[in-house]
């Protein structure tokens, strides 16, 4: 905007680049002069949109030739119109890539035939981990004990109000979980997270999910508000840890095991980790279109590093950057993979779960 | 707390920190006037500069693009009838008509001061409310919000037309439009007529255009050669708007008020505010035959509201870091970038930086309206300019506006289907502003009722603030009642409220009732969170519709049900809506072929030199000119083009892409 005639001769000398014919990419992979797009399937002003247009500032800096990097939004089907558009016509030259979240995996998962895109095939540069936890205000619970099994036996009892998106959203970790526990909650519906947010604040919800620095944030030294359990984290034996920002706090296989007596197990239970892998583990994802080759993927992923290690940038992103894991590459590819293969037997639960508890149907 | 506010004066009253300011005015001046961008596209441009930026001038320059997007939307309101954001829609009732009346420097006179009033006004709740308005917003809880959504859907009691239950059954149209795509209970995809587009709602910013943008530019280029109908322009305007705005300082107080309010309050969103107090207006003063035709007060209120809305949107996203709006949570975004937590940290540990927004706010104001009263004088001029050679321009903007809502071809498509609804609705008396009420409101009709219910019941009703919104409910629908709308024509048999050919009117209503049914039988094959809605939508679309189907079937006089603008002399010589709408249709399809920026500057070529006899040199260079200017905003706002099949096989140099 202030550089307005700079941005006008990149641009146009970036527009007679495209039109120039274009021999192979050699391996001295430059973007020189050229607009790399950034596609956000969300509208401006998302966590997916702040997060990338923060990163945007950054990102030319690093990539070689300093191409001028923007952001557009393609906003639809909670990212769906995006993603299959970014699978089936990207150019895999290193000039548009996409920044994937939670919402854009959780139709993959469960098999819905509205996406018509895998992103397995899609190639890795960078995952964000965010942590995860449950949390209540304790005293209407009756929570609070220093024991989980006293806790376990308030939650039953209790009156619960969740306030959530749909019963398709990236709470239905929490659906799943409960549900294996046996809690009962009233659900309620059409609420965005920040609407869920501001129904807790008033009181009229008692449970609320969200990631973990932001709760550390506004409920951190509230007595009242407590975490009932975090979805922890994943280390790179494919361990489940303690979430390090709660290292108090059980995460809901051990809240499980104590209260149950046994360690979860099963098809919920496979369904309820995959669903923690895609939101927590790639709470978003950076990514390039399929067939990108590996020089230009390299490319990214060393921008990228320097991008998330910039002080400015871990100064600006307090909720995303931190003590919990980033992941590149391979390792990306790799918690991407492992997310979204589930058995059709675990599928068939979770059709069974949300036909029975919530009349809703995958497709 | 007067120590703080002295700091961040101090803070704003240096060169950086103004120059910065200043730049975040310009480009939300630029934001405002482009139909279909507003502030939250602005500010999320602006994000990665801020980021690094000293604080005080980041805060000074996101805080200037806000304040003012809503007083330079005005321009595109008043001078052409095309809403420049959602917040001045409701300005185009009174503010367009009278620029047609050669009114134009009167009404953009009232709409600045009222603009720069009303702004100052949020500025000064804020400083207010910042104090003290956390136990009030906490009181507003699902109940409170669903009497907020029914008392503005109440408004529509005042702008049904000449004809109650064809203003009804509008605003039930709209209530239906947004019940097609995903439910917002439950994410399932509804009455999507198998289209991808519909995955999601229709946007807001497209109904807007189709409804008012688009019929008008139909409507004038059939009727009139200046937009001016005496093709003049008032010089004393100036002086004149100041006077009308001083005459109704009261009214503008009274809708500053609600401005500030339903932006602080959750439940209602910014987009209903104009209405509101347009609503509001009309409701409580004298004379209301005026309104619709050219009354200052219609402009006064809508420009008072709009910005006061943002001091008021601020409280909750300061004091309790839950953002209302897009904008809002960009805005908040922004703050994290440069260090400050919203929320009680904020007011306990960085109250300058609180006052540094507010002085912003009311700086940011004055700025953007001395700006646009110094630019109004050459704009306004537009009004008196053949409209031929217009038209073009606008047909291209409002289309381009069209597709930045999703960045999909659907939305030219539905920009083009739903201003053929528009159209129509125009030429056969069905209030728009009705149905755009009933869509604006549509998805907060439907979550917060079922909200209100799963959680309360029926025991909501006992909560206090649920009874004052509802007595204030009772009487707005009351007021509506005794007010009755005439229609400005003679109901006669050779006028447009004839009895006879009634053909046309028969085939919209059957077309109407043909979607209320699609919408009906599609509903039947889900469950209640997601069928509820428009199961509920159609049948009362089709139970609004009932008395004038009946009054068309057995009623042999003239009456208020019937319309047909077309009954009306038309002047010789000028072509049928339907040729101007075939002539969209070929337009899309050609830019379907070679994309949108040759498409539409072969459109431009061919209609100036046909509609306008321009010459074939300069109609083209007028084509080229246009395709430059797209290509210079779409670099510096980062938007996209629609591509056609040729850009799918060829890569074109920049501006053809």
């Amino acid at each position: 905007m202030l550089s307005g005639v700079k941005n006008l001769l990149v641009g146009a000398a970036a527009a007679l680049a495209l039109a120039a014919p274009s021999g192979a990419l050699a391996d001295d992979f430059t973007l020189e002069g050229q607009t790399v797009t950034w596609i956000v399937g969300f509208s401006e002003g998302g966590g997916t949109d702040r997060l990338t247009r923060l990163l945007q500032a950054k990102l030319g800096e690093h990539l070689p030739g300093n191409p001028n990097v923007i952001v557009l939004n393609k906003p639809g089907g909670g990212s769906v119109i995006a993603s299959n558009d970014f699978h089936e016509n990207a150019p895999n030259d290193g000039t548009m890539l996409i920044m994937a979240s939670t919402s854009s995996l959780l139709p993959v998962i469960l098999g819905s035939d509205v996406a018509r895109y895998n992103p397995n095939d899609w190639v890795a540069v960078t995952g964000f981990a965010r942590g995860a936890a449950m949390y209540a205000i304790s005293d209407e619970l009756g929570l609070g004990h220093e024991d989980m099994m006293a806790d376990y036996e308030a939650l039953q009892s209790a009156n619960i109000r969740f306030g959530t998106e749909t019963p398709l959203s990236a709470e239905l970790l929490d659906f799943v979980s409960m549900e294996m526990l046996g809690v009962n909650a009233r659900y309620v519906f059409g609420l965005s997270s920040k609407d869920a947010e501001a129904a807790f604040q008033r009181g009229e919800m008692n449970v609320n999910t969200d990631n973990v620095r932001s709760y550390l944030k506004d409920y951190g030294d509230d007595p009242k508000v407590n975490p009932v359990w975090s979805y922890g984290v994943i280390d790179e034996n494919g361990d489940l840890q303690r979430d390090p920002d709660l290292p108090d706090v059980p995460t809901f296989p051990e809240f499980y095991e104590a209260v149950k007596g046994e360690a979860p197990s099963g098809p919920a239970y496979e369904m309820q980790q995959s669903l923690m892998n895609a939101k927590v583990m790639l709470s978003k994802a950076v990514m390039l279109p399929p067939g990108t080759p590996d020089n230009i993927r390299q490319a990214y992923i060393d921008a990228m590093k320097k991008v998330t290690s910039d002080p400015e940038i871990i100064a600006a992103l307090p909720r995303e950057v931190g003590s919990m894991p980033l992941n590149f590459g391979d390792e990306t590819q790799q918690a991407m993979a492992t997310g979204t293969a589930l058995d059709p037997e675990v599928r068939d639960w979770v059709a069974g779960f949300l036909e029975e508890r919530f009349n809703t149907s995958l497709n | 707390m007067y120590e703080a506010a002295m700091t961040a004066l101090a803070q704003l009253a240096t060169f950086q920190t103004l120059a910065a300011l200043v730049a975040g005015v310009v480009v939300g001046l630029v934001v405002g006037i482009l139909p279909g961008l507003g502030g939250t596209a602005g500010l999320a441009l602006l994000l990665p500069i801020v980021f690094g930026m000293e604080p005080s001038s980041a805060l000074a320059m996101m805080i200037g693009l806000l304040a003012v997007t809503t007083t330079s939307d005005t321009f595109p309101s008043v001078l052409m009838g095309i809403p420049g954001t959602s917040g001045s829609q409701a300005t185009v009732l009174d503010g367009f008509p009278m620029t047609k009346q050669g009114e134009g420097t009167r009404a953009l006179s009232i709409a600045f001061i009222s603009s720069l009033f009303g702004g100052i006004f949020g500025a000064f709740v804020l400083s207010f409310a910042v104090v003290f308005a956390t136990p009030i917003i906490l009181q507003i809880g699902f109940g409170e919000q669903l009497m907020l959504v029914v008392l503005a859907l109440s408004m529509v009691g005042i702008l049904t037309g000449a004809n109650l239950w064809k203003g009804l059954a509008a605003c039930s149209l709209g209530l239906l439009l947004g019940a097609l795509g995903s439910a917002p209970l439950s994410g399932v995809q509804r009455a999507s007529f198998g289209t991808e587009y519909l995955l999601d709602p229709l946007p807001l910013v497209i109904i807007g255009l189709a409804m008012f943008a688009t019929p008008e530019i139909v409507d004038l280029l059939r009727r009139q050669s200046t937009i001016s109908e005496t093709g003049r322009l008032e010089r004393t305007g100036w002086a004149k708007g100041l006077r009308d705005w001083a005459q109704n300082w009261w009214l503008s107080l009274r809708c500053s008020m609600i401005g500030s309010l339903i932006g602080a309050l959750p439940g209602l969103g910014g987009s209903v505010v104009d209405w509101i107090a347009y609503g509001h207006a009309v409701q409580t003063t004298k004379n209301r035959e005026s309104y619709g035709t050219g009354d200052p007060r219609g402009v006064v209120a809508p420009e008072s509201a709009n910005n006061a809305k943002e001091g008021g949107a601020l409280v909750p996203t300061l004091l309790l870091g839950i953002p209302g709006s897009g904008s809002m949570a960009i805005l908040l975004g922004g703050l994290i970038l440069i260090g400050i937590e919203p929320g009680k940290d904020m007011i306990d540990n960085n109250m300058d930086k609180v006052y540094l927004m507010i002085w912003s706010i009311a700086a940011a104001n004055i700025v953007g309206a001395g700006i646009c009263f110094f630019l109004a004088p050459q704009i306004a001029r537009i009004t008196t300019i053949k409209y031929t050679l217009i038209a073009p321009f606008m047909i291209g903007l409002i289309f381009f506006a069209a597709f930045q809502a999703t960045r999909n071809w659907g939305d030219l498509i539905a920009l083009l289907l739903l201003s053929v609804l528009g159209i129509y609705m125009k030429r056969f008396g069905w209030s728009r502003p009705a149905l755009l009420i009933g869509f604006v409101l549509s998805t907060r009709v439907e979550s917060s009722v079922y909200q209100t219910v799963t959680l309360y019941g029926i025991t909501f009703l006992e909560r206090p603030i649920v009874q004052v919104l509802l007595v204030l409910t009772v009487l707005s629908i009351g007021l509506a009642v005794f007010f009755k709308q005439k229609s400005s024509e003679p109901v006669t048999v050779d006028g447009p409220h004839s009895h006879l050919k009634l053909l046309p009117q028969w085939i919209f209503v059957a077309g109407v009732i043909a979607l209320a049914v699609y919408v009906f039988q599609d509903a039947l094959k889900f469950n209640s969170l997601t069928g509820m809605y428009p199961l509920v939508a159609s049948i009362s679309t089709l139970v609004f519709l009932a008395p004038v189907v009946a009054v068309m079937a057995f009623k042999r006089a003239p009456s208020d049900f019937f319309y047909d603008a077309e009954l009306k002399a038309v002047p010789e010589g000028g072509r049928s809506a339907e040729f101007y709408i075939g002539m969209l249709i070929v337009m899309l399809l050609f830019s379907g072929l070679v994309g949108f920026v040759l498409g539409i500057a072969a459109f431009i070529a061919v209609f100036l030199n046909r509609a306008a006899q321009v010459t074939w040199w300069k109609a083209i260079l007028g084509g080229t000119g246009f395709v430059v200017f797209l290509g210079i905003i779409s670099d510096q706002l980062t938007l996209r083009y629609p591509t056609g099949l040729l850009q799918n096989y060829l890569s074109l140099p920049w501006p053809l892409q």
